[in-house]
C-alpha cells in the first residue's frame, strides 16, 4: 500500500490539467476547523461560489477515505464546492451500517490480499480497482444535491464520450439502461455533506463478483446491498479510447465549468482549478489518525450492527445419547460474541433440554464470550465441543 | 410540551428526563429510513454533539443531541424496525432518552409554534 508520489506515474496526461499547484500552502488558508455553520450566505449578493477540484495522488483506499473524512471535518463549504477525484488499488468498500461478513468474501479477499474497509457514508458495498474512478462532491449541507452531481456526470459522459447513460430511480447511473456503472452514497452532517459515487470504466468484473460473495446466512438489521448487473463504461462502444485518465480530465473541467443549480452559467474565473493532492499528514495534519481509525478492528468489525448466525454443532460426548447435532444461534454485538441460544428443542425431554441449554448457553458461551466473530466460527465451535471435558458430576449419560 | 432544535430534533421533558426524536419535517426530508444507529446506554453528550446516525436511501445523516445529558434508554423498537421513525416520529419512533445535565438549555429551544414558523420559513425560501 505504498503511496504513489510521482504524479506522472498515475496520471500520464497531466499536462492537460492547468492551474496545478503542488505544495500544501494552498491548503493552509482553509485549515480553520468548522465550529458552526454560517448563516449569512443569503444576504450578500457579491458572494461567488468558489470551485475546486482535487485529484488524489494516492491509490490507497484508507488514505483516500481519510482525506474525505479530513475535508468533512476541517473545511467549510459555504460558497465553496469541491470535487475530489481518486481511484484505489483493489479493495472492497462497505457502507457505514453494513455487516462486513455478509457483504464481502473475507476468506477470498484475505488470500488475495485485498483490503476491506468501512466508509463513513451510507449505502451498499462496492468493489474498487484502478479501472474505477471515484468522484466525491463536497458542499455545505444546504446545497447537497445528489441528482445535480449525477446529471453532471451523465452529461459529460454523453457529450464527450457518446455514452448512452441515464440515472435511474435508485440514483444509479445505467449504461444502455441495462448495466449499472455507478453507485452512490452520501454523508450528511450539520454543516457539510458529501456525495460520492463510483464510475466503472474498466474494472475487473470477475474479481468484483468474487470479492462480493459474502455470507448470506447472517441475520441482521444492517443496511443490505442491492445486487445489480454491472457493466463497464469502456463496453459502451469506444474500446481503447476511453480511459480513466481521460474521464478524470473531462470530469474535472466539466465540473469547474458547469452552471450551479438554477443558474445559467459559471465563470471559471471563480474557480481555483485543479490541484493534485497527497493525502498525507504533512499536507493534511491529522489525516494519519483518521487513516489509522479506518484500519482499526474497532471500526471495520466493531461497527458491525448487531447480527446473528445459526450453526449446526455436534453435541458433546456426555450428552450424545439424546441427539448427535443441534442448531444454535450465535448472537453478536460490536463484532464480538454475546450470546448463544439453542434452537429447536421442543420435542426433547425437559431434563435433556436443560442439559443442552446449560452446555451451549453457559459452558460453551463462557469459552467464547467477547471474542470476535469470524467466518470460521462453525469449525472453531465444533472443535471446542469435541475437546470438551465433561464435568465430573455428569458421569451418567442421559437417557431419553 | 415538546421543544425543538433548529436541526429538527425534538425533546419531550418529564421530570429530569428528556425523550428525544426527530421531527416530521426531518423524517420526510430523509425519506425511508433503513438503519438507526443510536447512542450507547450511559454515554454522555453535550448539546449539539454527534450521537448517532440515521441512514436513508444511501445517505447517512448524523444525529445531534439537542440537549446535554446521559443516555438512560434507547428505543430498541426503532432500532429493530427503523421504518417506525417514518411512520410515527413523535410516538413509537422516538429515539432515546437522556437524564438532562443542563436543563437550562431547554430555554434556548423552540416551542411548537416557533418551530412551525421556522419550518415555514425554510419551505418558503
Amino acid at each position: 500500500m505504498a503511496l504513489v508520489k510521482a504524479s506522472s506515474i498515475l496520471f500520464p496526461n497531466l499536462p492537460a490539467l492547468k492551474n496545478l499547484r503542488t505544495n500544501s500552502r494552498v491548503l493552509s488558508h482553509a485549515l480553520s476547523i468548522t465550529t458552526s455553520c454560517s448563516n449569512n450566505s443569503n444576504n450578500i449578493e457579491s458572494r461567488v461560489t468558489n470551485k475546486v477540484v482535487f485529484i488524489s495522488q494516492s491509490t490507497d483506499v484508507f488514505s483516500n477515505l481519510a482525506l474525505e473524512a479530513w475535508l468533512y471535518n476541517h473545511w467549510k463549504f459555504d460558497n465553496k464546492r469541491l470535487l475530489l477525484l481518486y481511484r484505489n488499488s483493489p479493495c472492497v468498500v462497505i457502507g457505514r451500517h453494513q455487516n462486513a461478513f455478509m457483504e464481502a468474501n473475507l476468506h477470498y479477499l484475505e488470500s488475495a490480499k485485498v483490503p476491506v474497509v468501512r466508509r463513513h457514508s451510507g449505502g451498499g458495498t462496492v468493489y474498487h480497482d484502478i479501472g474505477n474512478l471515484n468522484c466525491s462532491f463536497f458542499t455545505d449541507r444546504k446545497s447537497y444535491n445528489r441528482r445535480y452531481n449525477l446529471d453532471l456526470i451523465c452529461r459529460i459522459l454523453q457529450t464527450q464520450f457518446g455514452l448512452p447513460v441515464t440515472v435511474n430511480s435508485r440514483d444509479d447511473i445505467m449504461l444502455a439502461e441495462k448495466f449499472k456503472v455507478s453507485g452512490s452514497a452520501a454523508k450528511l452532517g450539520r454543516c457539510t455533506s458529501y456525495h460520492h459515487c463510483t464510475l466503472l470504466v474498466d474494472t475487473d468484473r470477475l474479481q468484483l463478483s468474487l470479492a462480493l460473495k459474502g455470507d448470506k446466512d447472517i441475520k441482521t438489521t444492517a443496511t443490505s446491498s442491492v445486487p445489480c448487473a454491472v457493466g463497464n463504461l469502456s463496453d459502451g462502444g469506444q474500446k481503447g479510447v476511453l480511459t480513466v485518465e481521460k474521464m478524470m480530465d473531462s470530469l474535472a473541467w466539466g465540473f469547474l465549468d458547469a452552471p450551479l443549480p438554477g443558474e445559467e452559467e459559471y465563470s471559471r474565473r471563480a474557480s481555483s482549478g485543479v490541484t493534485l493532492v497527497n493525502p498525507q499528514d504533512d499536507w493534511f495534519p491529522g489525516l494519519g489518525d483518521l487513516r489509522a481509525e479506518l484500519l482499526s478492528w474497532d471500526w471495520l468489525y466493531g461497527k458491525n450492527p448487531r447480527f446473528s448466525k445459526t450453526l449446526e454443532l455436534p453435541v458433546p460426548e456426555y450428552l450424545t445419547s439424546c441427539r448427535s447435532r443441534v442448531l444454535v444461534t450465535v448472537k453478536c454485538q460490536r463484532g464480538v460474541i454475546e450470546e448463544i441460544v439453542v434452537e429447536g428443542l421442543q420435542d426433547i425431554h425437559e431434563d435433556v433440554q436443560k442439559e443442552l441449554k446449560n452446555f451451549y448457553e453457559h459452558d460453551l458461551l463462557n469459552l467464547v464470550r467477547d471474542t470476535p466473530y469470524c467466518s470460521e466460527l462453525s469449525s472453531v465451535l465444533t472443535n471446542l465441543v469435541h475437546t470438551w471435558r465433561a464435568p465430573d458430576n455428569a458421569g451418567q449419560p442421559l437417557q431419553l | 410540551g415538546r421543544k425543538f432544535s433548529d436541526k429538527h430534533e425534538w425533546v419531550e421533558v418529564s421530570g429530569s428526563s428528556g425523550k428525544i426524536g426527530i421531527t416530521n419535517y426531518a423524517q420526510d426530508a430523509l425519506g425511508d429510513i433503513v438503519y438507526a444507529q443510536l447512542p450507547e446506554l450511559d454515554s454522555e453528550f453535550s448539546q449539539g454533539d454527534e450521537c448517532g446516525a440515521l441512514e436513508s436511501v444511501k445517505a447517512a445523516s448524523e444525529l445531534y443531541c439537542p440537549v446535554s445529558g446521559r443516555v438512560t434508554e434507547v428505543n430498541s423498537a426503532a432500532e429493530d424496525q427503523p421504518s417506525l421513525i417514518n411512520k410515527s416520529c413523535y410516538d413509537e419512533g422516538w429515539l432515546f432518552k437522556v437524564e438532562l445535565t443542563k436543563p437550562e438549555e431547554l430555554d434556548g429551544l423552540m416551542d411548537e409554534t416557533a418551530y412551525k414558523n421556522f419550518v415555514r420559513s425554510l419551505t418558503d425560501s
